[in-house]
């Protein structure tokens, strides 16, 4: 069942074209890794699948039932936040926000729901702590957690792991596989072409040219081979 | 001791066991003293209790107060003020008569409280310095509304 | 300790001391509650920006000799907030230049107009001075100003609780929150709204060029020491009340100006709340 289909989409800002001619599919339970060269549109992607910035030509549906505020995403830190004031349960409630509505306040089952998304992360001990006394792979996870609250069906990761050291980043990619093993589907952007080959199940590729297919189809293409040979594939 | 909280409330209970402490050292000294001197005051010296001592106000203080007095009298009509400051005197020619005021000196000008001595109570020289007890009222005189203490006492000077 | 509650008790006999405590209470008690998200939002120029602009607008409203100076002063004030909160959320690197133009501009066109003009009043200088640093004149309030003021706190009051967990999550990340569907435009058009309002009766209270001061100082002490969002928000409210307290007492006690002895309370609290930040930390 296509969670997300996007059909011969052009990505760009006014009215400029960054990448066409963007076709894939998107079904529950995959794990696709968005990769590329800098500045191949990737980010500019993600925004429109989220729906804040309208593609330049082409259609991207929603289907299984999903809405637009049903896509838990996890965008890139800015330095406000990695000093931000706020306690771990703060900021995975905030995850609730959107559908709360008017609502000042959050539901019993809201609460629950955050507590049990910390555990599956692993930092539900670090629930009180606050934000900024945690290392960038716990604030990742309470990041993580948070987008699970928006919406426990499909994830959108933009570069999770960038400035994490090794053996974090394995960590976290571990929980991200996790995750996806329970149901989630994920859709993650990286750098590191090396991860997503391991552990995706599908690869699209933007730059001047686009691939869309699953990890072994990328691995023995063309351009597969190419930008692994370029990237140090290979861990 | 990582507690804020704690840190605050630690913080918070000595500086109020430092004011307590420093009321407990002043009240033996005054304690051994006032039993006598209570039976020699006379009430005309301390004079009769004010609602609004401006008097126990700093003097920038009291002179917004008499400014509140004379911008919105129709909150204090009524009440019992006393004020200290320097008594001014001039004469109003067209009612042929003298006035009295409180002067108060202020950073941009003095603020003048009148008042109209009581029957009985010998008008004060000019230029010295007076304590007045009267009622704060509002008169009508021709156009005018007039602001003054009533019925004011001047207690005598000294001691 | 008794003698002290005597002094006080005898200030709040009158009625002029008992409204500027309730008016520079509520005033800081809002000023701070938006600070917090500013401060977090990298705004904190903001209110120093606006207060140009309020001065500004006075100007040309003393100059047109309108009756009532709001009327021109909140519009624009508002329309400004809006226009430089949402200028920065496009392009961090234009917002805060844009407000250092608009405020200083505001500033010189405002005593200008005001210098040039032959309908304003002869102490000007006085005038000038008074509502940069604030006037004693916030020591006589009728009782409409207490009441719009204490109407207006009321209001900011009750959307500040109605939209806390919102404002928290366009302040902690204003990415995530649009991605999942919050509007997150709208609660910034909001704050922006709220700030011009605060700023504009700030101003009387401590000048303009003093109420950044009453917006950032608490919020920036409360972070010295408390970690969550619940707790430095509080923290700030109460400090900023205490400041005012004190602030607005002590300078009735020893004739110092209003405004800039609560900014001194406020600015000695944050060095004692910064010491207790270093001492919790070793």
């Amino acid at each position: 069942m296509a969670q997300i289909v996007c059909n011969n989409v052009a990505l760009g800002y006014d009215g400029s074209a960054i990448a066409e001619g963007v076709t894939f599919s998107v079904s529950a339970g995959d794990y696709l890794c968005i990769v590329g060269e800098n500045g191949s549109g990737k980010t500019t992607l993600m925004k429109t699948l989220l729906h804040l910035q309208p593609p330049l030509s082409g259609s991207v549906t929603l289907g299984d039932g999903l809405r637009p505020g049903e896509i838990g995403y996890l965008p890139q830190q800015t330095l406000v936040q990695r000093d931000f004031p706020a306690s771990v349960r703060e900021i995975v409630l905030s995850g609730f926000q959107a559908r709360a509505g008017l609502r000042p306040f959050y539901t019993r089952a809201e609460k629950q729901t955050a507590a049990a998304a910390l555990d599956r992360l692993g930092v539900s001990d670090l629930a009180r702590r606050s934000y900024r006394e945690l290392s960038g792979g716990q604030q990742q996870r309470v990041l993580l957690a948070r987008a699970l609250c928006a919406a426990g069906k499909i994830l959108l990761l933009d570069e999770p792991v960038s400035g994490l050291d090794p053996k974090v980043t394995a960590e976290l990619y571990q929980a991200i596989l996790e995750l996806n093993r329970e149901g989630v589907t994920i859709l993650m952007i990286s750098h590191d072409v090396a991860a997503a080959v391991r552990y995706a199940s599908h690869i699209l590729h933007i730059g001047r040219q686009v691939f869309f297919g699953t990890r072994d189809a990328y691995v023995q293409s063309e351009i597969g081979r190419q930008f692994l040979a370029r990237e140090g594939g290979g861990a | 001791m990582k507690n804020p909280i704690r840190v605050l409330l630690c913080l918070c209970t000595a500086v109020l066991l430092t004011g307590c402490a420093a009321r407990r050292a002043s009240p033996p000294a005054a304690e051994t003293q006032t039993p006598d001197a209570v039976e020699a005051l006379p009430a005309a010296e301390t004079g009769p209790a004010a609602e609004l001592d401006l008097t126990g106000l700093s003097d920038s203080a009291a002179f917004r107060a008499v400014r509140d007095l004379l911008l919105f009298p129709e909150r204090y009509t009524g009440r019992t003020v006393k004020v200290s400051g320097v008594c001014a005197v001039y004469y109003d020619e067209a009612a042929d008569v003298y006035r009295y005021a409180c002067r108060l000196p202020g950073a941009d000008g003095d603020a003048l409280l009148e008042f109209l001595p009581a029957d009985g109570e010998r008008p004060p020289a000019p230029d010295r310095a007076i304590t007045v007890f009267g009622v704060f009222d509002l008169s009508a005189e021709g156009p005018f509304l007039r602001c003054a203490l009533r019925d004011a006492r001047l207690p005598a000077q000294g001691a | 300790m008794g003698r002290l509650l005597e002094t006080l008790n005898a200030y709040l006999q009158f009625p002029f001391v008992r409204y500027a405590l309730i008016v520079g209470v509520l005033i800081a008690l809002c000023a701070s509650l938006l600070g917090v998200t500013l401060v977090l939002k990298r705004f904190s120029f903001i209110g120093d920006g606006l207060s140009h602009v309020a001065f500004g607008a006075m100007a040309v409203a003393s100059v047109l000799q309108l009756s009532n100076q709001l009327l021109l002063v909140l519009p624009l004030t508002v329309l400004c907030a809006i226009l430089l909160l949402r200028a920065g959320q496009n392009a961090r690197i234009k917002g805060d230049a844009a407000i250092a133009m608009l405020s200083v501009a505001a500033l010189a066109f405002g005593y200008l107009l005001l210098r040039l003009s032959p309908s304003t009043s002869a102490n000007l200088s006085g005038d000038v001075c008074t509502t940069l640093f604030g006037s004693a004149s916030f020591l006589t309030l009728s009782m409409q100003d207490v009441w719009f003021c204490v109407f207006l706190s009321a209001a900011v009051l009750g959307l500040f609780a109605l939209f806390y967990n919102k404002l928290f999550a366009v302040t902690f990340d204003e990415n995530f929150a649009r991605a999942v569907g919050t509007r997150a435009d709208v609660y910034n058009l909001l704050i922006a709204a709220v700030i011009a309002v605060i700023i504009v009766l700030g101003m009387k209270l401590v000048g303009s060029l003093l109420i950044s001061a009453l917006i950032i100082f608490p919020a920036l002490s409360a972070m010295r020491v408390f970690r969550s969002f619940r707790a430095v928000t509080l923290f700030s409210a109460g400090l900023s009340v205490v400041c005012a307290l004190l602030g607005l007492l002590l300078s009735l006690a020893a004739g110092t100006p209003v405004g800039a002895t609560i900014v001194a309370a406020d600015a000695a609290a944050f060095v004692i709340c910064w010491l207790i930040g270093v001492f919790l930390r070793k």
